[in-house]
């Protein structure tokens, strides 16, 4: 049960500057999720705070005590890896078991017993206590890497992309999972992703990180109903959200450069300023098609994909490509005729120049 | 291009199990079927047998209505597609287009009749004169394209060609091959373990496991009517809630009755429901079945007192925040199962709530054969 501060931290490899200035808190048993692209700083800032590795700037304070320059092990912070190295020679229970018999964090044969069978439950891992890593499956080795962590009672946990490498599927119930795991859960946790679902899915507040800085630090449903810049648009939804540069006009019309969209002005004038280059961004899902000669765009139809329980349907327009999500009941082909309406909510605004959302 | 009819084909490496066994099926001329299951279900193998790259241990293969059986791949004027991705970078597009007709001795303005052809019905007219340095990378993948459909091949086949494509760029390549196909009317064989990239591109998947053909069909129809527990599970995402039950059909009603300890069940008024239903259900009451419900049909409401069809009570585990919709995880009686919701939905974690499952919406499987009971 602890708070954890970042205070301006900063990080360089060379003449790369992995970290800028990154700040963030976690209060007292809060979920956070780290999120970005590869490169962004991600597990540099994970590995700060686990003191694998030092900023040259800045502060870490966990539970208001500064540890910015302290050795990993005084931290008493847990981590989880991508990477499960668990014994191949020891069975499964013993794996568990390992961290509570190093020196640092050694208790006693029985309580190590009880945290066992508590993680073990929690994790569907009970039936598997005695048996040897290579006679699990990956789902369940991942598990096992997870309950290692999870058995220990540090102030936090990290996890480092703890189910990246898993297929989608695996992921996608993984995922699942550690949302029920985490609700039985206290410690404040810093989780790192590249994957924004489950940044959605798990986080209590969402840091999304890109070429070293904080973009937007935000309750969830604020990152992906109001991201703060387009790189935060793009990076939370699939497909992900469109771009179209172009400007406004003196009515608050939006004119895209191929003039493919001309939006009504309904609230735009007087929040962006007239003839200043914008970009538009859009999210396919928010995006409908309209019936014939109506809605703000029309184009011919370049491709249908089936989603499912939907299609995405992808319109040509001048030159520009719109990906619109349909119902399933609608019967498009390619070469058809399509006309797309774009309610203004579903509308977003970003500088052209600096990518950061407009009013 | 051209009609493909593989007919029994078995191939055995070796083991005491055939690695295909008894594959038949059919690709129409212009038609995008999509080979698609695990690894190991013979998916490859099945393409290469058609390629020509692996012999068949028994069976026909037929392209074009030509047994193709002792063909070799040149023989079999077959195309796969992304193997000639590399373009040759001192050739122009049109010279890298126009590279395979070399061959063929043809005269000039044959070549060149083929070569615009071929360019303006893939849209690149405008980059033949330009270096492959200097185009992107949809423009590249279009022009090796139009390189192998110049010589007009058979039918085209493809390995996950798109597994090293970033994930999110991979919906637009997708929509580009899709693209190409409807425009370029070109017969394609496409072989992916990825069920969200079978369902994207196919005109119909073939579904396969250990090395057989579970079931052949269009996306909708794998979605809404799965042909055993095997492809109801394997499509989907989040997957199938399937779920062990006793099936009773009494004066006017039907209960599935979960497993556990017997007290939790779906009840349908008899009355609603078609005459041909109930005849197909008869043979199985008082029977074992698991029964399927997708997630995205499964309703989740407040809790009631007042059943309705198909209504159940459940306890709502979590729910998850996914941007443009969101996941409940309920249990009943020791079962989880997901509801797909909107963002966000007013019952909070431990709420007890309840859970409808149309009949419509339902999938009752045979529990000792798998297969779905049609009714």
């Amino acid at each position: 049960m602890s708070t954890l501060t970042i205070d301006r931290i900063s990080k360089s490899f060379g003449s790369v500057q992995a970290l800028k200035r990154v700040s963030f808190d976690a209060k007292n048993g809060e979920f956070i999720v780290i999120v970005g692209p590869s490169g962004a700083g991600k597990s540099t800032t994970l590995n700060c705070i686990a003191g694998v590795e030092y900023p040259e700037e800045g502060t870490i304070l966990i539970d208001g005590q500064d540890v910015t320059l302290m050795p990993p092990q005084d931290r008493d912070v847990a981590m989880v890896f991508e990477n499960y190295a668990l014994y191949p020679q020891m069975r499964v229970r013993d794996n568990l078991a390992f961290p509570l018999r190093s020196p640092k964090y050694r208790v006693n044969e029985e309580e190590i017993s009880k945290r066992i069978e508590r993680v073990s439950g929690l994790l569907g891992i009970d039936l598997l206590l005695d048996r040897l890593p290579r006679q699990l499956s990956q789902g369940q080795r991942q598990r096992v890497s997870l309950g290692r962590a999870l058995v220990r009672d540090p102030k936090i946990y990290l996890f480092d992309e703890p189910i990246s490498h898993l297929d989608a599927k695996l992921r996608n119930a993984m995922r699942r999972e550690l949302k029920r795991i985490r609700a039985s859960l206290s410690q404040t946790t810093i989780y790192v992703t590249h994957d924004y679902l489950e940044a959605l899915s798990l986080a209590d507040r969402v840091v999304v990180l890109f070429k070293g800085e904080v973009l937007q630090f935000d309750q969830k449903e604020k990152i992906y109903n109001l991201p703060a810049a387009m790189e935060v648009g793009q990076l939370f939804g699939d497909p992900p959200m469109m771009f179209f540069e172009g400007k406004l006009d003196e009515k608050g019309y939006f004119m895209s450069n191929d003039r493919a969209v001309s939006l009504t002005n309904r609230e735009i004038s007087g929040k962006v300023p007239d003839e200043v280059d914008v970009v538009l961004g859009l999210r396919p899902s928010d995006v409908s098609l309209a019936s014939k000669g109506k809605g703000q765009v029309e184009g011919e139809v370049y491709s249908v994909q089936n989603q499912f329980d939907h299609q995405l349907i992808t319109i040509k327009a001048e030159k520009s490509l719109f990906d619109v999500v349909a119902e399933q009941s609608v019967s498009l082909s390619e070469g058809d005729k399509a006309w797309i309406n774009i309610p203004f909510e579903a509308c977003y605004f970003f500088s052209k120049e600096t990518h950061k959302v407009i009013a | 291009m051209a009609k493909v009819e593989i007919e029994n084909v078995h191939k055995n490496y070796g083991a005491k199990e055939d690695a295909v066994k008894g594959a038949s099926f059919t690709c129409e001329d212009g038609e995008l079927v999509v080979l698609l299951g695990p690894s190991g279900c013979g998916k490859t193998t099945t393409l290469r047998m058609i390629t020509g790259l692996e012999t068949i241990t028994s069976g026909t293969i037929k392209i074009g209505g030509k047994i193709v059986n002792n063909l070799t791949p040149q023989q079999r004027n077959v195309a796969m597609a992304f193997e000639t991705y590399a373009l040759y970078p001192p050739l122009t597009v049109y010279d890298n287009i126009a590279f395979p007709l070399h061959v063929m001795n043809l005269s000039k303005a044959d070549v060149d009749k083929k070569v615009r052809k071929v360019a303006e019905s893939l849209s690149i007219t405008e980059i033949l004169p330009n270096y492959p340095d200097s185009l992107a990378g949809g423009q590249k993948q279009r022009v090796s394209l139009a390189r192998a459909l110049v010589r007009e091949p058979t039918v085209f086949l493809m390995d996950e060609p798109l597994s090293h494509v970033d994930a999110d760029v991979r919906y637009r390549a997708r929509a580009e091959i899709k693209h190409m196909q409807a425009t370029s009317n070109a017969t394609v064989i496409y072989v992916t373990h990825d069920q969200v990239e079978a369902v994207a591109l196919a005109d119909r998947v073939i579904v396969m496991d250990l090395g057989v053909i579970q079931q052949i069909g269009s996306p909708v129809e794998l979605y809404n009517k799965p042909a055993n527990l095997f492809v109801a599970g394997f499509i989907g995402e989040p997957p199938m809630n399937l779920i062990p039950c006793k099936l009773e059909l009494s004066e006017g009603k039907i209960a599935l009755t979960f497993k556990g300890d017997g007290q939790k069940k779906f009840s349908y008024s008899v009355k609603v429901l078609p005459a041909k239903t109930m005849k197909a259900l008869q043979g199985y009451s008082g029977k074992d079945v698991v029964i399927g419900i997708r997630p995205q049909k499964l309703k989740i409401d407040a809790a009631s007192k007042t059943a309705v069809d198909g209504s159940m009570d459940a306890r709502l585990v979590v729910h998850e925040f996914l941007g443009k919709n969101g996941i409940a995880q309920v249990e009943v009686d020791h079962t989880m199962l997901e509801c797909v919701t909107t963002p966000t939905i007013p019952f909070a974690m431990g709420d007890n709530v309840r859970i409808i499952a149309p009949f419509e919406d339902l999938n009752i499987f045979d529990q000792v054969t798998t297969q779905r009971i049609p009714y």
